[in-house]
């Protein structure tokens, strides 16, 4: 039976896995460039398992950036973590405390997205699929990583290149996120007013706070129309 | 370069970790209130924005816009299209690559 849970978790996650090993590759290539050594790659992957985060370290790192405001930063973009684990978590009730943390800690944008699918859609569906088809990613992303950092100097890469992959990920990762006007909104604030910290402070700091601010113009929009809804 | 990779790795884990594994602790048999949900679901677009508006919007640490010399302008529309398109993540990044690829390539 777990044989044949396995066999179906593996069929769903398939092609999540198989794009994670460029990716991974590039990721632990730019991570060497930074300095760091595979097995810190190999490390940072297995607690971390952040494509947008790793990636995002690697750039700023090479930026000259503090480990203070890398953390920071990723902590904001884990949040969104929160937000999928938590609308995950009525499928995983009842689990106990060490498969509850396995399956946080392996849970993705992209593996989300395969398990609020199947759980929606196919009655079959079970916790244990989940978590198998969330392992197979993150092994695959940690092995990928670390393969990337043993090839490492290897080949030459300008960085530019490197670190434009973060970029197109984040951009369709945000694009992924504009569902209505005032995400839009939201979004055009924060990004104009991280350009305008950014300028006068020189520090990513700045981009926290034009998130949380564009948060609060995004929900105080929302308030707003869901007035105009009710009074109309 | 990095400093202390391990110290690196540790932080970037923790500070992955929480968010994503106290939901499930916290959650064991109620909801998270609905307001602070609404909040929170701002917070991945605007985090996004920031990091993309203060990288493509820059070119070798200088606040730049024209096309031809700010090299990231031109793919990042471009990747905008296809993301808004296709929902497929490894799709717009090969795009996007091979678009940088073509300009570094073209103009630097």
């Amino acid at each position: 039976m777990e044989r044949k849970n396995l066999l179906d978790s593996f069929q769903k996650i398939v092609f999540v896995a198989m794009s994670y090993i460029p990716l991974g590759i590039a990721c632990g290539i730019a991570l060497e460039r930074i300095g760091m050594t595979p097995g810190g790659i190999l490390t940072m992957s297995l607690l971390a398992f952040t494509g947008a985060g790793q990636f995002m370290t690697s750039s700023m790192i090479g930026a000259g950036a503090s480990v203070i405001s890398i953390i920071t930063l990723n902590l904001f973009l884990s949040l969104r973590m929160s937000l999928m684990t938590s609308s995950l978590s009525q499928y995983v009730r009842g689990r106990s405390k060490i498969f509850l943390a396995l399956f946080g800690q392996t849970t993705a944008d992209e593996t989300y997205g395969v398990n609020l699918y199947q759980f929606e859609h196919n009655p079959e569906w079970s916790a244990n699929n989940a978590l198998y088809a969330n392992l197979i990613a993150y092994l695959t992303w940690v092995v990928s990583t670390w393969a990337g950092g043993m090839i490492g100097g290897a080949v030459n890469i300008p960085t530019t290149i490197i670190n434009y992959l973060m970029t197109a990920m984040f951009i369709s990762l945000m694009v992924g996120n504009l569902v209505s006007k005032t995400f839009i909104i939201a979004g055009l604030t924060s990004g104009i007013l991280a350009i305008i910290l950014k300028l006068i402070f020189q520090n990513n700091l700045a981009l926290v706070f034009a998130a949380v601010i564009g948060s609060f113009v995004g929900y105080a929009l929302d308030n707003r129309s869901k007035e105009v809804v009710l009074n109309g | 370069m990095v400093d202390n990779q391990w110290l690196l790795a540790i932080g970037l884990g923790l500070s992955g970790m929480i968010p994503r594994i106290l939901p499930l602790y916290l959650l064991k048999d109620r909801d998270f209130s609905p307001e602070l949900i609404r909040w929170m679901s701002y917070i991945p677009v605007t985090i996004f924005s920031a990091l993309v508006f203060t990288d493509i919007f820059f070119w070798e640490d200088q606040f730049l816009i024209h096309p031809l010399e700010n090299l990231k302008l031109i793919p990042s529309i471009i990747v905008a299209f296809i993301a808004a398109k296709m929902d497929n993540l490894f799709v717009s990044m090969i795009v996007g690559v091979l678009a940088i690829v073509l300009m570094v390539w073209g103009f630097a």
